[in-house]
């Protein structure tokens, strides 16, 4: 379609709203069990440990009632990649593999070793995305940006400059989520005061160069705008008297019934995912 | 004054958090190149960040952009390429490292004209970025060592090029660095 | 005691020379209402940023209650004095939730979390927002964004509210509610400061502070200001409110804040002491509608043509529901309507910077759908000038960015120099003086003019203008508006969209929008006369409206004037003839 628009979707994430129990938890909590399970997710070197974000993702999200289709939508552009890794694997001779070889066509060969690592590559991928997806169907962006200050609260202790400094990342992180459709917005006014004089946007020809040198001239003008909404922004924080110091937070999460024992049980189910890796290597 | 500089610094990182995440979402973000692969600019406001207002600034920015690529991947990924990025190793943490070298290198190059640090910030932060990405999707077996080093061949040195420009650009704008001349270009027409 | 003081302060911004402030002393009282006016860089603004302690005076000293706002304990103080609006209703708001965003001050205070609940509830009740408490700010329309920063100043509970140009950038009916809003807040006991350069608004405060290079020519109440002595050459620059213009024309004494009908009411006293005959409706007779006939195809033309924004998504919005539109060849076609009506999607159609999403655009003779249409070349022919001047600049020197178009269209040399230095000279800018300035450092005006300047170097045969004088001063307003007459007159198409009924009038036709349907479609006499609905949210321009109070009072006027200067003509023309006739 000719013509210049760039305001599609301006979310990132996709937020299923619900009131279970999983929903009420506190984004500490939210935030707990994401990176336990990440971390599982990343270093387990069994499939069965890397499995077990998966089956948490869905086990909690049938328990928070989103559908499991939306959360697994991600399986769909999977298999295509599973299919164009693998043959990018067996094209590529890989150094030091001494694996039996499964399958070969002259020069190349798609070994043993390659099978496993694609495979394990397949599971992790899936397992992070369905964890990931649950995560941002359960969290809410308001809860997302203060789960950031209250999963770094214990650091208070560490003292004031550390306590400012997990407000302040929040802050930053609630303005930008603010700041992302005016951004989106001046952009496209950029691009339609520059097609006015001649940049080529969305008049449909040129190649891909063509197009190259036509956005470019975007990127300078748009930054310099954020920079200059930046200071305007910033004047108006200190007009309402930020400082930094001294403030409270209206916004707050009850706990729910069984808090903390979900949150010891996040660090558990990562070390669950490491006893499996430990009994599957030892099988 | 000590408050002053600190809502800017949150402010700034804040706004290039948000070009990040916005270049995600519109087409100039993925300038596309030759061979399907494509440029990408989304990891220029981190180096901004990082010349305009230190590393914090930058490291901060570097991580929302890899945040936003990682959910994005999680949700709507859109090529073959793009669905490893749930790994945060490989979409949060190389990203974190382009505001820290960029800023390093700025501090390095500080001395001399502030153009040529700029520029050299731009280079040292694209091509951090390409590397430590590039480098994480061959131990996370994603790509295989050949196929990283032509696409760094093949893009990664032309982003270097593409974000030391825009990062001078930038830079230059918002200081009121003059150009060589200090006058226009029209100034040359005869 | 006054509330707030400043002692021979002076100000000058960092790395200028020249003195913004210039050794002011004066003082201010609780509860009062002052208006502050001057040109842009008169130093409005720096007064105001000095009460609040974002700027420290270069000499003398600022005292709230007092004390001075020196030191970190003097701005704390300060700011929980007073609170400022700003005039860019975006960059004020922090958080995408309107609760949170109005929650910040509050929680900067460090107040319980049960005292803030309260003060959200209140300040959102006050500017009457309390509907949107869980939307997301974005959503919001400019108006509604500017209430809502004057949510987050007034959940402080301050005692002074001061306004940057914070209606500068609004559309009359949303500036009408804010200035209510003020009001409102001056019922209430506050102290309200309101910066602005437009004078009817400022003749609504008790006192009006005019400055003029950093020192204040002026101080007392706005009748005053108006009755004329040296105070006038002041504001001549800044123009007269309407009312004022009119009674001074006729003889009359100027009152604050009078309205259409109030004035006809004195006109009809003063010029028919006899009494009047009994009302014949308005009394005018419809002008023969004159429109420079179409000479042969129209420039623009749309048809049935649609479009929505965020389609697809769950905020989907119609903006333009089936519009038909020609625009006849060396033309002026001015849009009004309502902020949302569609006026904006509406020029972006005329040459193809947008689809419709149905129906059919034809620009100079080609339909913008068939791929075999050179848009580029389209929009080059009419370009666009997009509503914020700084989003369409990106040069970084002036000169090179009014260069950006004639180069796209392959200039070069002696000619391209030529062409740059005659479109800016005709933008009001000197070519030697402004050629090498960077563009960051123009002020709001020059950078409306640049941007202009460049739209104008690309010598096409139309100007698509998206709200040219907005956020303007009365006397660079009056001078693009020329400029845009100007154009129109050497035979280019100008379709202009404006939010000042006075712009419109002097179009030769207007198009009124509403909810993005087309209202009305005629010479500005025939709209604002007989096609005039108060359903579509404008109001007649001043002199219009005098018109018809006039005639409803039974005082024909034989023409139906748009201008003051007109009207005052026909008032006058009419009573003398009445008077011969008696």
């Amino acid at each position: 379609m000719r013509g210049i628009e760039f305001f599609r979707n301006v979310s990132i994430g996709q937020y299923w709203p619900g009131t279970s129990y999983v929903h009420r938890l506190t984004p500490a909590t939210k935030y707990l069990w994401l990176l336990a399970l990440m971390v599982s997710g990343i270093a387990s070197s069994s499939y069965a440990g890397a499995l077990v974000p998966l089956a948490v993702a869905i086990a909690v999200g049938a328990s928070a009632r989103v559908p499991p289709g939306f959360l697994l939508r991600g399986i769909k552009p999977l298999v295509p990649l599973l299919a164009f890794t693998a043959v990018l694997q067996a094209v590529f001779p890989w150094p030091g593999d001494s694996s039996a070889p499964l399958f070969s066509l002259g020069p190349l060969a798609f070994t043993a070793g390659k099978a496993r690592a694609v495979l394990m590559m397949f599971v992790r991928t899936l397992s992070l995305m369905t964890l990931v997806g649950l995560f941002t169907s359960v969290t809410s962006e308001g809860e997302s940006v203060h789960g950031i200050e209250d999963l770094l609260a214990p650091i208070e202790r560490l003292g004031r400059s550390a306590a400012r400094s997990a407000h302040r990342l929040a802050l930053a992180v609630g303005i930008a989520l603010r700041f992302v459709p005016i951004i989106v917005g001046e952009l496209e006014s950029i691009a339609k005061a520059q097609a006015s004089r001649g940049a080529d946007f969305g008049s449909g020809r040129g190649g891909p160069i063509a197009k190259a040198r036509a956005y470019l001239p975007l990127f300078v003008p748009v930054t310099v705008r954020a920079l200059e909404r930046a200071e305007l922004l910033a004047e108006a924080m200190e007009a309402r008297g930020y400082t930094g110091e001294g403030r409270t937070r209206l916004a707050s999460y009850p706990k729910q019934r069984g808090e903390g024992l979900a949150r010891w049980a996040a660090p558990a189910a990562c070390a669950a995912s490491f006893l499996l890796d430990y009994v599957s290597r030892n099988r | 004054m000590e408050a002053k500089s600190n809502v800017r610094k949150i402010v700034v990182t804040g706004v290039l958090g948000a070009l990040s995440i916005a270049l995600f979402l519109t087409p100039i973000g993925y300038i596309p190149w030759l061979a399907g692969a494509s440029l990408t600019v989304m990891h220029v406001p981190a180096i901004i960040g990082a010349v305009l207002e230190g590393p914090v600034v930058g490291i901060v920015v570097g991580g929302i952009f890899g945040v936003t690529a990682l959910i994005k991947a999680a949700t709507a990924p859109q090529g073959p390429i793009d669905v490893f990025f749930v790994n945060p190793l490989i979409s949060v943490l190389p990203r974190l490292l382009v505001g820290l070298a960029a800023w390093a290198v700025y501090r390095a190059f500080r001395g001399m004209l502030p153009a040529v640090a700029a520029v050299a910030a731009g280079i040292a932060g694209s091509l951090t970025n390409s590397v430590f990405v590039l480098g994480a999707l061959v131990a996370f077996a994603a790509i295989p060592t050949a196929v990283a080093a032509a696409v760094f061949v093949a893009n990664g040195l032309i982003e270097a090029a593409l974000a030391a420009v825009l990062t001078f650009g930038v830079v230059a704008a918002w200081k009121g660095i003059e150009s060589r001349t200090g006058k226009a270009k029209l100034a040359e027409e005869k | 005691m006054p509330f707030i003081e400043l002692d021979h302060v002076s100000f000058s911004y960092p790395g200028s020379n020249r003195l913004a402030l210039d050794d002011i002393t004066l003082s201010i009282y609780e509860a009062e209402y002052v208006a502050l006016v001057g040109a842009n860089g008169s130093g409005k603004s720096s007064l105001l940023r000095l009460l609040d302690g974002l700027r420290v005076p270069l000499s003398g000293e600022v005292r709230i209650d007092g004390m001075a706002t020196a030191g970190e304990e003097g701005r704390s103080r300060a700011r929980k004095a007073v609170g400022l609006v700003f005039q860019s209703p975006a960059d004020q708001i922090v958080s995408s939730s309107v609760e949170e965003d109005v929650a910040f001050g509050p929680e900067n205070l460090g107040l319980p979390r049960r005292e803030i609940a309260a003060r959200i509830d209140a300040a959102l009740a006050a500017v009457g927002l309390s509907g949107e408490r869980r939307r997301a700010s974005h959503f919001l329309s400019a108006g509604q964004q500017q209430r809502l920063a004057l949510a987050g100043v007034l959940a402080m509970d301050v005692r002074c509210v001061a306004f940057d140009e914070a209606t500068a950038m609004l559309d009359p009916e949303a500036r009408e509610t804010v200035l209510e809003l003020l009001d409102g807040l001056v019922s209430a006991g506050k102290t309200v400061l309101h910066a602005t350069h437009d004078m009817a608004e400022a003749s609504r405060a008790s006192r009006v502070l005019v400055l003029d290079a950093g020192a204040v020519v002026f101080d007392g109440p706005p009748e005053r200001l108006f009755s004329g002595g040296p105070s006038i050459g002041a504001v001549s620059a800044l123009g007269l409110p309407d009312c004022a213009a009119l009674a001074l024309g006729l003889g009359l004494k100027p009152r604050v804040c009078e309205s259409a009908r109030a004035i006809a009411g004195r006109i009809a006293a003063a010029f028919a002491p006899g009494g009047l005959g009994p009302s014949d409706g308005d009394g005018t007779k419809p002008a023969a509608v004159s429109v420079r006939s179409a000479s042969g195809a129209a420039a623009f033309e749309l048809r049935g043509a649609s479009h929505s924004y965020l389609r697809g998504t769950a905020n989907e919005t119609e903006s333009l529901r089936g519009i038909d539109l020609a625009v006849p060849p060396g033309t002026t076609l001015a849009l009004v309507g309502r902020t949302g009506s569609g006026k904006s999607t509406a020029l972006q159609l005329l040459d193809g910077l947008v689809a419709p999403l149905s129906g059919s655009v034809r620009a100079f003779g080609s339909d913008l759908a068939d791929p075999r249409t050179d848009l580029r070349a389209v929009r080059m022919r009419a370009p666009l000038a997009i509503q914020r001047p700084e989003s369409a600049l990106f040069e970084r020197y002036a000169g090179d960015d009014v260069a950006f178009g004639p180069r796209r269209l392959g200039l070069s040399g002696r000619t391209l120099v030529e062409r740059v230095a005659a479109s800016m000279k005709e933008a009001g800018l000197d070519f030697a003086a402004f050629r090498d300035r960077q563009t960051r450092t123009l002020s709001g005006g020059e950078k409306r003019r640049l941007a202009l300047a460049g739209i104008l170097a690309m010598g096409g045969d139309a100007l698509l203008l998206d709200e040219p004088t907005n956020a303007l001063d009365p006397a660079t307003k009056r001078s693009i508006l020329a400029l845009a007459l100007n154009a129109a007159r050497k035979g280019a198409t100008v379709v202009m969209a404006t939010h000042s009924m006075d712009e419109a009038a002097v179009a030769d036709r207007v198009a009124v929008f509403r909810d993005g349907r087309i209202a009305a479609l005629g010479d500005p006499k025939t709209v604002f006369n007989d096609l005039f609905d108060p359903a579509w949210g404008l109001r007649r321009p001043f002199a219009c409206q005098v018109a018809v109070d006039l005639g409803a009072l039974g005082f024909g006027l034989g023409t139906r004037p748009l201008t003051v200067a007109d009207l005052a003509d026909a008032v006058l023309a009419s009573a003398a003839s009445s008077k011969a006739a008696s």
